[in-house]
């Protein structure tokens, strides 16, 4: 009997070969039903013109049910984007991603939404506490607390 | 069919939001899944899939609020079928959620209800040695007589005020040394206690003849009040001038930044080193009080080079406590000192007596003056005058008193003749008189430790200058110095 995540993973796999990517979105790895690859990239006129980086999802067993863990990928020579809420190990703090995260939502939409959270950004900067954060932060994203600051910027 | 309202099993192809599977009219699955619509908009979901969703969302505390609908946000309703879950069930689970619940909360009380007693604890205790070390201070200072009248060591006699007054005694006196402005706090305290003496007269009526008013010794509130703080100022100024005289420098002064020193002395400079503060100070009922002046704070000024710095390192801290604390001891033994110089015979001795006020017989009660001209008339004139009971509650010295009588009237020493009064004020009371007036020897004796201490103080200081002044370095000469680098000057042979 395959999991939920297996069978809404899957759905959504199709979709996005049926339909495509957003764009600046694009799949890089969908082989298994546990790790998933996206690039991105903001599109238009943003501080990160130009730029590309790699998004990683992981899923359990649980999915949709539970919130996927989403961080941006800082191996092989990549980095994570200078945001206030990036922090330098790729980690993200997104409420969609913790207290904010509905079955209704799918992994587009969270590229999509991160996508917007990017080009909306004002300033490059790094969060306030990146360095104390990064020195004891979990591997899994999920596993920390976040506490979510503004929307604005 | 206009009021057709279409239901869940109307449409064609459903789509569960959660699992994103479809099931189509025509092929039901199977087995058949229950689906459900359960907001206003247009979201649908297996039920299973829903109530799943709930239970995980529900587990976590910070988790988003599940129930609602993420779309419209329509609260979703939970029913049970009557059948599954029966009336006795539903209530039997309300019950013990709701009690979990509660529990719960007296957990968190206890977690806080038992740190605060440890805290309450600890402070009543704290509370309980400042209020012994206030009375302690009380028996040194004014002698046992009086102490075992208007206190006693019985905790429960004591007056309400006696709570509040008495633990702040420890808390002034220690104030008083880190900051001299604060000094004439412990004295406050200290006679508050005594409005609290007339509640106390001795039962026996006394007649009083009228017209004998003794202002000697002077009730402690004239020396508080008064005496006090324009000794202190006079013998604060003399100081001053002393040490400017012997050292060439101002008045000893901790330095802020040096913490450790017990007094830092700038000789031969003159610039004012900010706030003066005296780090050698007692201070407490004493007439001889050096306070500070009232500051003259200017910004500190640049390190001179020529003039020095003498900087004592002496652990201040702790000596400021222990000198706060040891004043009433201090000031009873200076007491009883003078008191030993006064019961001798000799011109001197009889001086000394007249001014402590010192009976013939070293048993209170009976002052210097005559036995029968006991002193303040105020309080048994007002007695006669007002011929009511003493009053229940009263407040102030002597004549000039508010309180409430036993009738439960207000009054305001109405009849009242105001010469008495002033005798009042300047003399103390009847009740004052009484005794032997060990506090007024306490603090001459206290004053004179002070003037002592401060000489000494002085003399160490100038003598540490000499020291410094006087120093050479010891000179040698170059034997077994390797002189082959050394460049000499021709000598011519002689």
């Amino acid at each position: 009997m395959s999991s939920i995540s297996s069978r809404r993973l899957s759905k959504e796999l199709m979709e996005i070969k049926n339909d495509g990517c957003p764009v600046g979105i694009n799949l890089v790895q969908a082989d298994d039903f546990s790790t998933w690859l996206f690039t991105l990239e903001v599109m238009g006129e943003s501080l990160y013109k130009n730029e590309q980086f790699t998004l990683q999802f992981r899923f359990d067993e649980q999915y949709p049910i539970s919130s996927p863990a989403v961080q941006f990928v800082v191996t092989d020579g990549r980095q994570a984007p200078i945001h206030p809420h990036v922090y330098s190990n790729g980690h993200i703090c997104a409420s969609i991603l913790g207290n904010e995260w509905s079955p209704v939502l799918s992994v587009i939409a969270v590229c999509v939404t991160l996508q917007s959270m990017l080009a909306s950004c004002k300033k490059k900067q790094r969060p306030v506490d990146n360095d104390r954060y990064v020195k004891h932060a979990p591997e899994n994203p999920k596993k920390t607390r976040f506490h979510y600051d503004d929307d604005t910027v | 069919m206009s009021d057709y309202v279409p239901t869940i099993d109307d449409i064609r192809v459903k789509m569960c939001y959660i699992c994103r599977e479809e099931e189509n009219a025509d092929e039901p699955s199977d087995p058949p899944r229950t689906w459900t619509h359960p907001c206003k908009c247009t979201l649908i979901a297996h039920e299973a899939c829903l109530l799943s969703w709930i239970e995980t969302a529900q587990a976590k505390p910070t988790g988003r609020d599940a129930m609602k609908c993420p779309q419209c946000g329509t609260q979703y309703e939970i029913v049970h079928n009557r059948g599954q879950f029966g009336f006795g069930q539903r209530i039997a689970w309300r019950m013990l959620t709701d009690v979990n619940i509660i529990v719960g909360y007296l957990g968190k009380m206890v977690l806080i209800l038992v740190p605060s007693t440890i805290l309450s604890v600890v402070g009543a205790g704290a509370y309980w040695m400042l209020t012994r070390y206030g009375a302690y201070a009380i028996r040194e200072f004014f002698g046992q007589e009086i102490y075992d009248t208007f206190l006693t060591d019985d905790m429960t006699k004591w007056p309400w005020s006696a709570y509040i007054n008495l633990p702040l005694i420890p808390i002034f006196l220690v104030a008083s040394r880190f900051d001299t402005k604060f000094g004439f706090l412990p004295i406050i305290s200290a006679l508050l206690e005594w409005p609290n003496l007339y509640d106390r007269e001795p039962q026996i009526p006394m007649p009083m003849p009228p017209n004998l008013t003794n202002i000697f010794p002077p009730s402690p509130y004239t020396v508080g009040f008064i005496l006090l703080p324009i000794a202190r100022f006079l013998y604060d100024r003399a100081l001053k001038r002393l040490t400017k005289w012997v050292l060439g420098a101002r008045v000893p002064t901790v330095d802020g930044e040096d913490e450790n020193a017990l007094m830092v002395v700038r000789v031969r400079g003159g610039a004012n080193d900010g706030e003066p503060q005296n780090a050698n100070q007692e201070n407490q009922q004493d007439d001889n009080q050096p306070a500070d002046q009232p500051g003259v704070e200017e910004p500190v000024a640049e390190h001179n080079p020529a003039e020095q710095t003498i900087t004592i390192y002496a652990s201040p801290l702790g000596r400021k406590l222990a000198g706060a604390l040891l004043v009433p001891m201090i000031a009873r033994h200076m007491g009883n000192t003078l008191l030993r110089l006064a019961r001798k015979q000799g011109v001197l001795a009889r001086y000394l007596r007249s001014i402590l006020a010192i009976s013939p017989r070293s048993a209170p009660n009976r002052s210097w003056w005559d036995a029968n001209s006991l002193s303040s008339t105020s309080s048994s004139s007002w007695k006669a005058g007002s011929g009511s009971a003493s009053p229940s509650l009263s407040f102030g010295v002597g004549n000039y008193r508010w309180g409430v009588d036993n009738n439960g009237s207000t009054f305001f020493g109405s009849n009242v003749p105001w010469k008495d009064v002033w005798r009042a004020l300047w003399g103390g009371s009847k009740a004052w008189a009484e005794f032997d007036p060990v506090w007024w020897r306490n603090t001459i004796g206290f004053g004179l430790f002070v003037v002592a201490k401060d000489a000494l103080n002085l003399l160490h200081l100038w003598l540490i200058k000499r020291e410094r002044e006087t120093r050479r370095i010891k000179n040698r000469d170059f034997a077994g110095v390797d002189i082959t680098g050394l460049d000499l000057i021709e000598r011519t042979t002689s």
